[in-house]
């Protein structure tokens, strides 16, 4: 392993933030961008989300230099497989008065998301460096990644598909927002609820399929242990308040009494 | 054909068009200054002002079997040259009889005689007798060996200081309508008066009918009407010098290029909004005529002020001719807007097909500019999305790169620069022994240089035309070409360039005549032709232009001259084909003229593409 590519796994390691539904990796360091139109230069790393959890959003942040922006194709890779191309030669192929061989501006400092206003192929000026920067819409749809588990290795892959201009990756970020998906239907649990095909009793967000109403001590069975809890709340607020009512009661205690047994 | 050779430092490619299927060339939509419209640069050229110059006597002739028997008149001066031309002339021989009937001795002080490549005027060599302090009045030249049937023409110029100029009434030159061509002469001399035209014909060259002729107050003047074409106009005038009371002789050869089927403005113009900053102003027609495209160019007025002048290649449809105004030029001033001084132009010859003094548009919204370079360019040369013209040309292999270009001029036999004097990305544009329109010219080059990403010009002859030509109306590599012309890039290098025309034009479209088509005649090149082309070229792009012209080794001893015909045509200095003030256009970068360097290969000096001092700097500066 070269020295480069073990800064870049140092810092995707270091670099990565998580919380709740939103993770964003990074990859920097300058790294030169292969000149032969087959190679590419990559990077990649396993974002750290759950794994029930899918993609709703994503941005993409690209920080690169190179001579003539319409020789680069760039590619978010998802962890299963899916491509969505944000850069795809600039300019090209109708190249109008931009020529055949695309953009002929120099650098990337951009941050690619579906609803920016301004499409990234069509944005080339002759004297703007970067030639491409601020929010710019990708070559193709981030959406097309929405829905997938957002767990895993992403890969931000670039390539560039013209001889004699050369440039350097000097950092990538990719920001991916999830939801989780706790019944497994490929479909956010927020969704489920909002559309219908959940239903969410308690109102914590969480599809009640998922849930198991009155395991208390968190056993996966409810029984006396639990049965005690919910008596030593009763007639007020508490854990034990399995409908949502604001208090423990008669209705709590015949849910519980239902749900008796191995959730 | 192409080849691609790597050599020492420098990689050469060599070859012609060469175009993927469907890609077009996108114009530019001109905008500009009013100041290119008040320092005269984008305002319609005075046919008064420029027209064609006769610095000599062409006596046509055709043999009859035996000696060709010719007269001159030659005014009190010090040196007459001869330079008899036909086909094989070479072997011609003459006779001189002066004044008092006393025959010349060929050998001598009193006269030169010195032979020189005729090209390009025509294939092989001519003789030249340079005849010093010759006798005023009519001499008769005696041409020995004109086969019968033979044509030929005698050039003789003397030296005093004197030319007749011909010009046309209008540039608005349309078949079946009428012109008015007058000729007079003029003084070369600020403190000299002009001769003054005694007897004159005019006539069109292959008509045998000569034209009707008006003589007044030395001003000659005939109305006549042509049809579509390129046709050369015939002024033979004499004249008495008034400061010597002797006779004068002189020709001119006017090209007139005639153009039809133009479209017809009805003089209403619409406005619809592109997006934030750019309206699409359609000129409306009755008659869109047989063109898809058109050079037009209009002023833009509002508030009561001139604001900018816009135009360039525009397509042409049935709605009618479709320019593009980018607002910011307005500078908030949307109130009262109208367009003045509306010409539309043949987009080869420049001839004004068609033109109106104003139309109103009333309000348009805009705002101020500002300031950037990006702002700048896109006010200047448009987004490249309102049209274009497809190009002609064969599959390329992807090559890139960026390069300088060296381009040879008209009816060139190939490539004028020695390679080896020039390091980098090189590439060779080859199209031999074409006469080309600017316009086709520009095209072909740009055909070629799509295989490339970006790349300036070094253009010899016509080459600098077509390339000043490509930059100011296409989108091409010249574009991206770094470093820019604000950052001091050089796109356009010209070397022996007619911009602003040569009198060579249309003595070369004449000389058809006799030497056969050869390359045949060139519109573009006339001083007419170069007045109206110049008219529509703004100044960015001029700036981007840097030029040189050259000229004969001048000894104070010998009468010199780069070639051996083409110096009794021109005006001194001159490289042969080029006169030296034609590299001079407002708002270009001119080099300057240098003594010692020919138009090309075969003349009295080398040249001037060999000079390595100069390609040592056009390599240095040349943006790629």
């Amino acid at each position: 392993m070269n020295t480069l590519a073990l800064f870049l796994r140092i810092c995707l390691a270091t670099c990565l933030t998580s919380a709740a539904s939103a993770a964003t990796w990074c990859g920097t360091g300058t790294a030169s961008i292969p000149d032969d139109g087959q190679s590419s230069r990559v990077w990649t790393a396993s974002v750290d989300l759950p794994a029930d959890h899918l993609v709703v959003s994503l941005a993409v942040h690209l920080d690169l230099t190179h001579d003539w922006v319409g020789d680069l194709e760039v590619t978010l890779v998802s962890p299963t497989g899916g491509m969505v191309a944000i850069l795809d030669r600039p300019g090209m192929p109708d190249g109008g008065w931009i020529g055949p061989w695309g953009c002929g501006g120099d650098d990337v400092q951009a941050i690619f998301r579906d609803d920016a206003d301004v499409a990234a192929e069509d944005t080339c000026t002759q004297f703007d460096v970067p030639v491409l920067s601020g929010s710019l819409r990708p070559a193709e749809p981030l959406s097309a990644l929405y829905g997938v588990s957002a767990a895993g290795n992403w890969s931000v892959v670039v390539r560039d598909m013209s001889p004699i201009d050369t440039g350097a990756m000097i950092s990538a970020c990719v920001t991916v927002d999830s939801s989780p998906d706790c019944n497994g239907n490929g479909v956010p649990d927020v969704d489920d609820i909002d559309g219908g095909d959940s239903n969410d009793e308690d109102g914590d967000g969480v599809p009640d399929e998922c849930q198991c109403p009155g395991d208390m001590d968190g056993s996966g069975t409810v029984g006396v242990d639990d049965l005690l809890i919910v008596i030593g709340q009763y007639g007020g607020p508490g854990s034990g308040d399995l409908d949502g009512d604001g208090v423990v009661d008669a209705d709590d205690l015949l849910l519980m009494l239902a749900a008796w047994g191995d959730c | 054909m192409r080849s691609l050779a790597c050599v020492a430092s420098a990689c050469l490619l060599v070859g012609s068009a060469a175009v993927m299927a469907g890609e077009t060339a996108a114009y530019k939509q001109i905008g500009s200054p009013a100041e290119d419209v008040l320092l005269g640069r984008l305002a319609a050229p005075d046919p008064a002002a420029h027209g064609a110059v006769g610095r000599c006597g062409q006596v046509p002739f055709e043999g009859g079997g035996g000696p060709v028997e010719l007269t001159l008149s030659v005014p009190a001066c010090t040196h007459l040259a001869l330079v008899p031309l036909g086909e094989s002339c070479i072997d011609w021989s003459v006779q001189l009889t002066d004044p008092s009937g006393g025959l010349v001795e060929l050998e001598g002080d009193a006269i030169r005689h010195t032979q020189g490549q005729l090209k390009p005027l025509g294939p092989g060599e001519a003789n030249r007798w340079d005849v010093v302090d010759p006798a005023p009045g009519v001499w008769t030249v005696t041409i020995l060996g004109v086969k019968k049937g033979q044509r030929g023409v005698l050039l003789a110029r003397d030296n005093l200081p004197a030319h007749l100029r011909s010009t046309l009434s209008t540039y608005q030159v349309l078949a079946g309508e009428p012109i008015r061509v007058t000729a007079q002469f003029e003084s070369g001399d600020a403190g000299r008066q002009a001769p003054v035209a005694t007897s004159a014909d005019m006539s069109v060259l292959g008509r045998a009918e000569p034209l009707a002729v008006t003589l007044s107050g030395g001003v000659i003047s005939s109305e006549l009407r042509l049809p579509e074409g390129e046709h050369v106009v015939r002024v033979d005038a004499a004249a008495t010098d008034p400061v010597t009371g002797t006779a004068v002789h002189r020709t001119v050869m006017h090209m007139v290029r005639v153009e039809a089927d133009p479209p017809v403005l009805d003089g209403v113009v619409t406005a619809t909004p592109i997006d934030a900053h750019r309206t699409a102003l359609t000129l409306r027609c009755s008659e869109a005529g047989r063109r898809d495209r058109v050079l037009a160019g209009v002023e833009v007025w509002s508030d009561g002020a001139l604001r900018c002048w816009i135009g360039g290649m525009s397509s042409v449809d049935v709605d009618g001719i479709h320019l593009v105004l980018d607002t910011r030029w307005l500078g908030g001033a949307g109130d009262d807007v109208h367009l003045r001084n509306i010409r539309v132009a043949d987009p080869d010859s420049a001839i004004t097909l068609a033109s109106l003094d104003g139309a109103a548009l009333g309000t348009i919204a805009c705002d101020a500019a500002g300031a950037s370079h990006a702002v700048l360019r896109a006010m200047q040369m448009g987004g490249g999305d309102r049209g274009g013209v497809p190009l002609a040309g064969t599959p390329r292999a992807i090559v890139g790169g960026h390069n300088l270009m060296f381009v040879h001029g008209y009816c060139s036999d190939g490539n004028p620069w020695p390679t080896s004097h020039f390091s980098g990305d090189l590439s060779v544009y080859h199209n031999p022994d074409q006469n080309f329109s600017n316009d086709t010219f520009a095209l072909d080059i740009l055909a070629f240089g799509q295989q490339f990403k970006s790349f300036s010009i070094a253009g010899h002859s016509q080459g600098g035309n077509a390339a000043l030509h490509l930059y100011s109306f296409y989108w091409s590599g010249l574009d991206w070409a770094t470093p820019s012309p604000q950052d001091g890039g050089r796109l356009i290098q010209a070397l022996g360039s007619p911009l602003r025309g040569t009198a060579l034009a249309g003595n070369i479209a004449a000389l058809g005549e006799i030497f056969g088509i050869q390359c045949g005649a060139n519109y573009d090149m006339t001083y007419d032709g170069a007045a109206l082309w110049l008219s529509y070229v703004p100044t960015w792009a001029r700036q981007a232009s840097w030029s040189w012209t050259t000229t004969f080794t001048d000894d104070w001893w010998s009468w010199d001259y780069c070639h051996v015909a083409a110096d009794l045509v021109l005006d001194d200095p001159e490289d042969g084909v080029v006169e030296g003030f034609t590299g001079d256009i407002s708002g270009g970068n001119y080099m300057g003229l240098k003594e010692g360097w020919c138009h090309i290969e075969d003349m009295a000096d080398p040249p001037q593409a060999y000079d390595s001092d100069r390609n040592s700097e056009i390599n240095a500066e040349a943006a790629r």
